[in-house]
């Protein structure tokens, strides 16, 4: 089965394969009702811990276990007799001793699933044995593996516990272990959310190929197909067969031995999945996706290094100092506000030579656009707007009048031109304003100046000052970050609002050419119109 | 109510809807846990396409029997998994993506032109996302041929190349943090190796050790470091732009490198070189064995080179 990208693409799909199985599945309801049924099995366990005794000759070969759940069992050989936490429990031959033998020397010292899975080779042996032999071997054989089916929890045989039902369209749907109850609606509606899950990340599932349902602990076992999708809802499979087709893993955990084969995808949208040491394949996609419930804090990423990456040279030491340690953060921290600061330094010392020069070249037009700027603010606010909105489509005006070409970089150049005036303007307005706001403090008098050289460099110290005050909260981090979003957003935002004033103000005085200011405080001129002149015709006669 | 009162009041209030604004945004994420692996099999080599838009991005080498494992954790409000397999004969081609898909934003673009295997990344182009919690995590297998094409807006993106049988590799990243490291030999000779960043900060180390025929390296603003220390067992090439910043070179002392620079306003400091015209070459040049000949065009750029 090939993934999609696109998950508009399959929706159509998914939704008509979903419907379309889900209404196969309802049908098989009523068949469920009759399974076939056989004894409960146990639950399957695992080995914690092992130990072998090998004695020399035809001594004592014994093997200890101690189980997950804390349990210790002894299965010994010796003198003739099989011996099972203590309890004589059949005789033995010579081959069946030789078997035993083989399988402690083969996995003494190994973990407890490699000797779980030699007990249950050895279990297979004794089946195989039970069969062909005598019928006081068959016995002997059928006491032990009992045994060892009581400690392991292992099924008999997986034949017996299926429930084969009629499904959609012809198809026989195997429900496992078939003894067992079986909520089949509940389990139904965990099927849909999981397929619909799925269909979430583009994944295409064909319902009506599902073949096997596995809700409880099952073992599929070598040499064993099934012809079609299988689905795991709960409980451990063990899977040494083959599927002909994708498996689901909704929950539980599916184990995959060596030799196991899927042909298609692994598609798991919970539960767990064990690989086993390789041996298995898989000829598909493994796929899953999960929802995690509680949003929590991602740790820092560190990769695993394999061991065998210790040779690896460490070039350089940069990589080497990640670790989000305090000093280092801090250095971080105090390397973004020095950065900040110095990106504010240079402005001002660009925008201050800028001023200064203005000043000294055209004090009366920077004077003229300052008054403007302080005094008709809204008006110059306006005006400034209306500049920015229309400055696109008046280039684009000149660019498309292929004559005008020659004058696009003198328009580009004059509206940047006056940009920069009209900030400086404004700054030399705030440095005015500033120097005539009465101080509380006394030493805030000693900077009294007035002149236009100090109002422009205390203007723009003020205009510059909110975003060294941002840069220098990097100092403390992240705790901070609030606030200097804030700080850096107000910042923006002012200049923003106080470079459009000056462009405006800049546009309306004709970069200070002509004062635009209006004495609202003056008298009021006297209108002289002629029509007000009453005008007694007879004066004159 | 006096001025500053107000003024206070209205801090507050602007404080509060921020805050909650934020809260809501956080309140509304839905991780998810995404994986998608392939076991070997009959894959005999392999293109592999990815792109991530946001979070932390790691990239190693694995054991075992699986051709590539990519592992994520996303925020299914905002992003969606992609990927794609096509196989002909016994080459592979996967494409992998975590992006904003057609109902989450402007992402949507470069996720659907993601199927055209020919695309190009452009550093532009790269999506971005304000987050720090996505995660991707691909690891790959170390013997099967593989060519690798990245394309990263995440926040941080650390590669770690060695040790696989890269055949050629392109890494466009606009990530704040980012590391392509070769921290052991590549199994392979690697005809081309390309690495473009927007990044803060670009460290690639290792890079003898990638085995490239030329390297092509492009920097917009930052402070990068590359470093060529590694196994060198053939001559290269090396075309290095930078724009704006600073750049260390560091170099093994036992090749032989030359440094054609280009540039105007460039700081540039090599203090174990010697001028050969316009050349700057290291003592070595002409008596070793193996050469590395890199030309440089850097803008606005401090520029370093050492050997190590």
């Amino acid at each position: 089965m090939q993934g999609n990208g696109t998950m508009q693409e399959n929706g159509t799909k998914m939704r008509r394969y979903i419907l379309r199985g889900l209404v196969g599945l309802g049908l098989t309801a009523a068949a469920v009702s009759q399974f076939v049924s056989c004894d409960v099995i146990a639950q399957e366990v695992e080995i914690a811990e092992s130990a072998v005794t090998l004695s020399s000759g035809s001594g004592r070969a014994e093997l200890w276990l101690q189980l997950a759940d804390g349990s210790e069992h002894r299965v010994a050989f010796t003198d003739g007799r099989v011996e099972v936490d203590g309890t004589d429990v059949a005789p033995y031959d010579s081959d069946l001793v030789a078997t035993w033998r083989a399988l402690l020397r083969e996995h003494a010292g190994a973990d407890g699933r490699s000797v779980r899975r030699g007990l249950l080779e050895f279990r297979d042996h004794l089946s195989e044995r039970g069969q062909e032999g005598s019928r006081r071997e068959a016995r002997a054989t059928q006491a032990l593996g009992a045994q060892l089916d009581r400690i392991l929890g292992t099924p008999l045989t997986e034949t017996d516990e299926v429930a084969t039902v009629a499904g959609p369209n012809g198809i026989s749907l195997q429900i496992a272990p078939g003894g067992l109850e079986f909520d089949f609606s509940g389990e139904l509606d965990r099927l849909r959310d999981a397929l619909a899950r799925l269909s979430t990340v583009g994944q295409e599932i064909d319902v009506n190929r599902l073949a096997m349902i596995v809700h409880d602990d099952f073992q599929i076992g070598a040499g064993r197909e099934i012809e079609g999708h299988l689905a795991l809802l709960d409980g451990t499979l063990r899977l040494a067969g083959e599927v002909d087709g994708d498996v689901f893993v909704l929950d539980g955990t599916l184990r995959l031995e060596d030799g196991a084969r899927i042909d298609g995808d692994v598609l798991q949208v919970g539960g767990d999945i064990d690989f086993g040491e390789g041996g298995a394949v898989v000829r598909g996609e493994i796929l899953s996706d999960f929802p995690i419930e509680m949003v929590r804090p991602v740790a820092p990423v560190t990769p695993e290094r394999p061991s065998g990456r210790a040779d690896v040279r460490q070039s350089g030491d940069r990589s080497q100092r990640d670790g989000d340690g305090f000093f280092h953060q801090l250095g971080r921290n105090v390397a973004h506000a020095a950065e900040g600061l110095m990106g504010a330094f240079t402005t001002f010392i660009g925008l201050a030579v800028l001023g200064l020069l203005l000043v000294y070249f055209a004090q009366g037009r920077l004077e003229t656009v300052s008054d403007t700027v302080r005094h008709e603010f809204a008006r110059s606010f306006a005006m400034g707007l209306a500049g920015q909105v229309l400055f696109v489509p008046a280039l684009l005006v000149l660019v498309v009048l292929v004559i005008t070409w020659p004058i696009v970089p003198f328009f580009v150049l004059g509206c940047g031109i006056a940009a920069v005036l009209g900030y400086v303007a404004v700054a030399h307005g705030a440095g005015e304003m500033f120097a005539q706001r009465p101080h509380r403090y006394a030493w805030l008098e000693r900077l009294r100046r007035s002149n236009s050289y100090y109002y422009v460099i205390s203007g723009l110290v003020l205009l510059l000052l909110p975003f060294a005050a941002g840069a220098v909260l990097w100092v403390v981090g992240g705790t901070l970050d609030v606030v200097r979003g804030l700080i850096a957003f107000v910042a923006c935002a002012g200049t923003w609002v106080l470079g459009t004033a000056g462009f405006g103000s800049v546009l309306l005085t004709r970069a200070g050419g002509r004062s635009v200011v209006v004495d609202w405080a003056a008298e009021p001129a006297v209108d002289m119109s002629a029509s007000e002149i009453h005008v007694d015709e007879d004066d004159d006669v | 109510m006096s001025s500053k009162t107000r003024q206070l009041r209205r801090a507050a209030c602007f404080a509060v809807v921020t805050a909650l604004s934020t809260a809501g945004r956080v309140g509304a994420q839905e991780w998810h846990d995404f994986r998608s692996a392939r076991q070997v099999n009959d894959v005999g080599s392999l293109q592999i396409h990815l792109l991530y838009a946001v979070g932390r991005l790691t990239l190693d080498a694995a054991d075992g029997p699986l051709l590539y494992d990519a592992r994520a954790r996303y925020d299914a409000s905002r992003f969606e998994p992609y990927r794609n397999w096509k196989q002909e004969g016994d080459h592979g081609q996967l494409s992998l993506a975590v992006s904003s898909g057609p109902n989450h934003g402007d992402d949507a673009r470069v996720s659907l032109d993601f199927d055209d295997w020919d695309v190009d990344f452009n550093l532009e182009d790269l999506p971005r996302g304000d987050s720090e919690q996505g995660e991707f995590d691909l690891r790959l297998h170390r013997l099967v041929p593989i060519a690798l094409k990245i394309g990263a807006g995440a926040s941080k993106t650390r590669l770690e190349l060695g040790d696989l049988t890269l055949t050629s590799v392109e890494v466009a990243t606009g990530a704040s943090d980012a590391s392509v490291r070769f921290g052991s030999p590549n199994r392979t000779r690697m005809e081309r190796l390309s690495l473009k960043t927007a990044a803060a900060e670009f460290r690639g180390e290792g890079l003898g050790n990638a085995r490239f025929d030329h390297l092509e390296f492009g920097a917009l603003v930052g402070d990068v470091t590359l470093d060529f220390d590694g196994q060198w067992d053939a001559d290269a090439t090396a075309k290095i732009k930078m724009g704006l910043g600073e750049l260390v070179i560091r170099v093994p002392t036992e090749i032989g490198v030359r440094i054609n620079r280009k540039s105007l306003f460039t700081s540039f400091s090599a203090e174990e070189f010697e001028r050969d015209g316009d050349a700057y070459v290291t003592p070595n040049w002409d008596s070793a064995s193996i050469h590395l000949d890199i030309e440089l065009d850097a803008g606005l750029v401090s520029v370093k080179i050492e050997r190590s």
